[in-house]
């Protein structure tokens, strides 16, 4: 169980997240799909109820009809009966009027041949005493016992309605037997003057019933009528025969105890509604079978009608829910849009439009964006100021420094009265000076700074009685690159003091310029002391077990100005062996010397940036 | 996939299924065409097939399909029969019921009509490859000897007998004869059969019997018709039939026993088969027998004889 659940939080944490337009569509549509669902479930209810309801009203007022038209054609069965016996039988006598009695009869009957097979009188003994149409009666067809006699002449009083049955009675030469329904009722008639019990028998043909309800069983959908006695006799089914030979069922029985109205029934195991109308006159039941087969058979159409509505609506709910989710998710996903490309570095205008939040989104994330952009140039300028001050800070470290013992140099020639090298040590300072000036700026060719370089080494020269020689090997084509000014004078400071001042008439500082992989290299090299390769590696960061001899400011302090102007990958490289001497180089970019290169670089645009 | 993808899916599915409800929709409007079976019997217009085609009309209405009988003449031969079968089958029919005809066999239909075929009204007791449904005429061949022998107490001595039957209706009358003479036969009865004869169409040709024994409702019609003029000069009438003629020369009085084959059963449970067959065509048809009633002249109106009656007048 655990396992299952942890299964599905993890499935759920893996979907990723929508865009907002899929969302908002996502939870329309299954808002839309919910209420279409409900509201065809609704409406497939009261559409089959309501189509049960009028199927059931429809079955009743055709059965009212049949009832009526049954009734009357029983009615009409019965006037006639009437007719026959108060205007013929009981007016007429037997022995001396009965071509009276005949012209009666066949009055009436020729009246109501549609719907009549025969009109007979009988005595009580069962012989005939008057028929219509004429015809030879069949010998010997036992009338005394038959049902329609017996019943007439058992209960006297009643008009009495068979059940459907062959009539067999009369010689029909035409080879047929006719299907009737006799209507008998017990008469009085009258012979040589002396009343006697008689039967009047009137065979209504079949056909009229049958015809009435094959009228209203036309249904193909399992619907269907049917007529019984009281007893549940059938008199008439459209599967008649069938439930005769045992090849169907009905439960008439069951029906014809039921009053009118309508009830639930199951039979062979089916559903079924009863609609029972009695007929007047004759106990008969009119039958309506409704299985709930019907019903659904009839809803069928309803069922694809509201799936074709429900489809339509879910089509149209598609487009509209679509409409409304880029109505709604356009605006959003066009600042979206803006605020990824200006986050890809782009600079375009941030979307300001769609609904009132979303502007003043728009707005706001506009707003944040130029004061961004304001705080940036703000940070760059304030960092272009830092590095400048930082730079003159470090300048300004070597000029005391280098004046100091300048200075120191001009004085103790002046006290050695060497007044000639004295002025030309001061002549060599001003030169010094006006190109460590160089009207403040802190970029100059390497034409300056080895011209610097020069002057430098003719005062140390000067100073220190050429203790050491001086060579400088440079390719002119350097010369026209820029340097940051003032990078040869600590090194050939260091070398000076740190590789060639203990020596004695040996000691040699080479100079030289080379232009390699793109890079300008300048070198200082000495035939010093050297350095251990500890000492190298350690000799241009702050640690101070290094600097044994000096501070140290010089190299650190060239090396610190050259990246902050060039960057990082630029900047000292110092080679040395221990007895063997010492090469420091400044590496920088080939740089062309021009005033918009120096400016700039002044400006604080590294090296890089140029590329 | 995207949004707009994706809304064009669906939207396309939509529209799918829509046209497929309105396709079934229409489909339901238009109503389902009943399937058609085709009914080839001899003589089909004649009255002894009322009760029959009663029999088919009622299973057609129960079972939802159309049956159609084919006209056809009082005589037909195994070709007929065959090229019947096939125009049928060309014209629509989805299965045949046919009345087995001498020298028509199974594989011939079958080949020409690749549609279910049953038989019915033939000899059951003959061995084919397609189903049969219909009386057992060895049986009522049995039952109008049984009939005869109790009028006469079991003796037929001195009796002579006469016996006919339509020329069409060999395969059928040869059965019932056969039963008929097998249970004399059985019964030690030892009449006399002074004729024997197919579509005898004067009988008054044929000499004098005391007894006349028709095996179809063709020679029985004819028959009674004779008994009725008085030109059988007092043989009694016996025989099968399933006409209401038939019926009313044993009423009047012409015939003295009538054996009589439930035609609407016939009728209705062959059409009931094949109905089954056409919905279902994995389904195996099987034959059924069909029972006959032995009807008499003062039991002729009983109840179950009179609906027997019913179909025959419809």
């Amino acid at each position: 169980m655990r396992r299952v659940k942890h299964r599905i939080v993890s499935r759920i944490r893996k979907i990723e997240p929508r865009g907002l337009q899929s969302t908002i569509m996502i939870a329309f549509s299954l808002v839309s799909f919910f209420i279409m669902l409900v509201l065809g479930i609704v409406l497939y209810l009261r559409f089959s109820t309501l189509a049960r309801e009028e199927t059931i009203r429809s079955t009743q007022k055709v059965m009212e009809q049949a009832g009526e038209n049954l009734e009357d054609y029983l009615v009409g069965m019965r006037r006639i009966s009437d007719a026959i016996y108060y205007n013929v039988i009981k007016e007429s006598d037997f022995a001396n009027q009965d071509l009276a009695v005949q012209r009666g009869m066949n009055l009436l009957y020729e009246a109501n041949r549609d719907n009549l097979r025969t009109i007979a009188v009988y005595n009580h003994y069962g012989s005939l005493m008057a028929a219509e149409p004429v015809a030879l009666q069949k010998e010997d067809p036992n009338v005394s016992r038959q049902d329609w006699f017996v019943r007439a002449m058992g209960e006297m009083e009643n008009m009495h309605f068979s059940t459907p049955h062959i009539q067999n009675l009369f010689d029909d030469s035409s080879f047929r037997y006719y299907w009737v329904i006799s209507l008998s009722r017990a008469i009085e008639i009258t012979v040589n003057g002396v009343p006697q019990p008689g039967v009047l028998l009137v065979d209504m043909d079949y056909s009229s019933v049958s015809r009435v309800m094959k009228q209203i069983n036309t249904q193909n959908n399992g619907q269907y009528y049917y007529l019984c006695d009281r007893n549940g006799e059938i008199i008439y089914h459209p599967r008649q025969i069938q439930i005769n030979r045992g090849l169907a069922r009905e439960n008439s029985v069951t029906a014809a105890k039921h009053k009118e109205g309508i009830y639930e029934d199951s039979f062979n195991g089916a559903r079924r509604k009863l609609v029972v109308n009695n007929i007047s006159y004759t106990g008969w039941r009119l039958v309506g079978v409704i299985p709930y087969t019907a019903f659904t058979r009839g809803m069928i159409n309803i069922r694809y009608f509201i799936g074709i509505i429900m489809l339509l609506m879910a089509m149209m709910l598609s487009v509209v829910n679509r409409v409304v989710a880029v109505r709604i998710s356009r605006p959003i996903m066009r600042l979206n849009d803006s605020v990824m490309e200006y986050e890809a570095g782009e600079k375009p205008e941030i979307y300001i439009g769609g609904s009132i939040e979303i502007r003043h989104l728009g707005y706001s994330i506009q707003k944040s964006y130029e004061q961004i952009d304001m705080l940036m140039r703000k940070i760059v300028q304030e960092q272009t100021e830092r590095r400048k001050s930082e730079l003159d800070a470090l300048q300004s470290q070597i000029n005391p420094h280098f004046l100091y013992n300048t200075l120191d140099s001009i004085t103790w020639m002046i006290e050695g009265e060497r007044n000639e090298e004295a002025a030309f040590m001061i002549s060599q300072l001003a030169k010094l000076f006006r190109i460590s000036l160089s009207k403040g700026r802190t970029v100059i060719s390497v034409k300056e700074e080895l011209q610097h370089a020069e002057s430098y080494m003719n005062i140390q020269k000067v100073r220190y009685r050429d203790a050491f020689a001086v060579t400088f090997d440079v390719e002119p084509e350097i010369e026209s690159f820029c340097t940051v000014k003032l990078v040869l004078q600590p090194l050939l400071e260091n070398a000076i003091n740190y590789g060639v001042c203990g020596m004695e008439d040996c000691g040699e500082i080479r100079v030289t310029g080379r232009r390699q992989d793109g890079r300008v290299v300048l070198s200082v090299e000495d035939n010093g002391m050297g350095m251990s390769e500890e000492e190298v590696r350690l000799l241009l960061t702050d640690d101070k077990r290094v600097h044994k001899r000096g501070s140290g400011v010089g190299l650190v302090n060239v090396n610190n100005r050259i990246r902050l102007l060039f960057g990082e990958s630029y900047g000292l490289e110092i080679a040395s062996e221990p007895d063997e001497g010492t090469r420091v180089s400044v590496c920088i970019p080939a740089v062309a010397y021009t005033e918009e290169n120096r400016e700039r670089l002044e400006q604080g645009h590294r090296y890089y940036d140029e590329q | 996939m995207n949004s707009k993808k994706t809304f064009i899916l669906i939207e396309l599915t939509l529209a799918a299924l829509l046209a497929l409800l309105v396709s079934f929709m229409l489909k339901e409007k238009s109503g389902k065409e009943r399937q058609r079976v085709s009914v080839i019997v001899r003589n089909s217009e004649d009255d002894q097939w009322t009760s029959f085609k009663y029999g088919l009309r009622m299973a057609a209405e129960d079972e939802e399909v159309e049956a159609y009988v084919v006209s056809t003449a009082a005589e037909l031969s195994a070709a007929e029969v065959e090229q019947l079968a096939a125009q049928e089958a060309q014209n629509g029919a989805e299965a045949l019921l046919v009345q087995p005809v001498a020298g028509v066999t199974a594989e011939a239909l079958q080949k020409r009509t690749k549609i279910p075929v049953l038989l019915v009204g033939g000899d059951r007791s003959r061995e084919t490859e397609l189903p049969s449904t219909g009386p057992d005429n060895r049986a009522m061949g049995r039952d109008l000897a049984r009939a005869l022998l109790e009028d006469y107490a079991g003796n037929l001595d001195g009796k002579t007998l006469g016996l006919v039957w339509t020329r069409g209706e060999a395969e059928a009358a040869e059965a019932r004869r056969s039963g008929f003479e097998e249970l004399l036969a059985e019964e030690g009865a030892k009449g006399t059969v002074a004729f024997a004869v197919s579509g005898a169409d004067d009988l008054t040709e044929q000499p004098r019997v005391n007894i006349v024994v028709a095996f179809d409702d063709g020679s029985l019609i004819a028959a009674g018709a004779c008994a009725a003029a008085n030109d059988l000069h007092g043989a009694v009438l016996y025989g099968i039939g399933s006409s209401a003629r038939a019926v009313y020369y044993l009423d009047t009085g012409a015939a003295r026993c009538l054996i009589v084959p439930d035609g609407f059963l016939m009728g209705y449970q062959s059409l009931t088969e094949v109905a089954e067959k056409v919905r279902n065509p994995l389904r195996q048809m099987k034959g059924t027998a069909v029972q006959h009633v032995v009807m008499r002249r003062g039991t002729l109106f009983t109840k179950e004889n009179q609906e027997m009656l019913y179909t025959m007048s419809q």
